[in-house]
């Protein structure tokens, strides 16, 4: 592991909150990626992410240097963001169709919200849709996409973060791959 | 849809940077031929690189301050307790 991330650590572990707050910096762009691609919204996704560094801080003597501490990292934020989706109501869903509107949906207020300037308006709006077809597919396919393609981790990075076999990461990275393909293939 | 189970591994093989030279070179030549794995192969190629495509998305400002402040106070109520 990075000497100067194992210097942080051992610092943490004795309880020196300015070592932590590095470690934060230095790992809040990945980790909030990781809960925003999973959940797709942006105040959950910070929710998570503070959640991320709360349990690693508190647990943190429960992290085995020997170990990558990215993939430890990970994992927290992927099992809080797995156990967010399960616990959040079919209705919570950013598809799900507001009462009495007419088939309009939270997915569309947000995109008209954030209305970027007429020359970003195309591509923006293409971000959007993709984040919103990665929000369609089952959590178990959505974590090993957004892992592979989003973080570019490797196949055995994300089966020690998923805690599955290397062989299930493969098989759902095809599926997951084949699952966006149906999503998207209206756009090509 | 890929014609057959070995075109769709050949395919995931190539997606994955797994296949072998002649693993390659026999997709190519299938798929000059056979435009159901042509139109399959290209669609999941295109379907990668947008995901790839998605901007970084950034904390707020104040992310690292707030994380802190929560270390430093004691009671904080867990809301994704297990």
């Amino acid at each position: 592991m990075d000497p100067k991330i194992k210097r942080l650590i051992k610092k943490v572990k004795k309880g020196d909150q300015a070592a932590f707050s590095e470690l934060v910096n230095l790992y809040k762009n990945q980790v909030y990626n990781i809960c925003y691609r999973m959940v797709g919204l942006p105040q959950e996704a910070e929710d998570l992410a503070q959640e991320t560094f709360l349990r690693a801080y508190t647990n943190i003597e429960r992290y085995e240097t020997n170990r990558k501490f990215s993939t430890w990292l990970y994992r927290i934020a992927t099992n809080l963001s797995i156990d967010y989706l399960r616990k959040k109501k079919p209705s919570d869903y950013l598809d799900a169709e507001i009462p009495g509107t007419n088939g309009f949906n939270m997915y569309m207020h947000i995109a008209s919200c954030e209305r970027l300037p007429e020359e970003h308006l195309l591509e923006n709006e293409m971000q959007e849709t993709i984040q919103y077809e990665i929000s369609q597919l089952p959590p178990k396919y959505r974590s090993v996409i957004v892992l592979k393609y989003l973080q570019d981790l490797s196949l055995k990075e994300i089966s020690e973060i998923l805690d599955i076999p290397e062989t299930t990461v493969k098989t759902r990275v095809h599926r997951g791959r084949e699952a966006l393909r149906k999503r998207l293939r209206h756009f090509f | 849809m890929a014609c057959s189970l070995e075109m769709k591994q050949l395919i995931d093989a190539v997606l994955d940077k797994e296949a072998a030279t002649w693993e390659q070179e026999k997709l190519k030549a299938h798929i000059q031929a056979c435009d159901n794995c042509k139109q399959h192969y290209h669609q999941l190629v295109k379907s990668v690189d947008l995901i790839k495509q998605l901007d970084q998305q950034h904390p707020p400002e104040h992310f690292t301050a707030s994380v802190l402040s929560c270390i430093a106070a004691p009671n904080r109520e867990y809301k994704y307790k297990r």
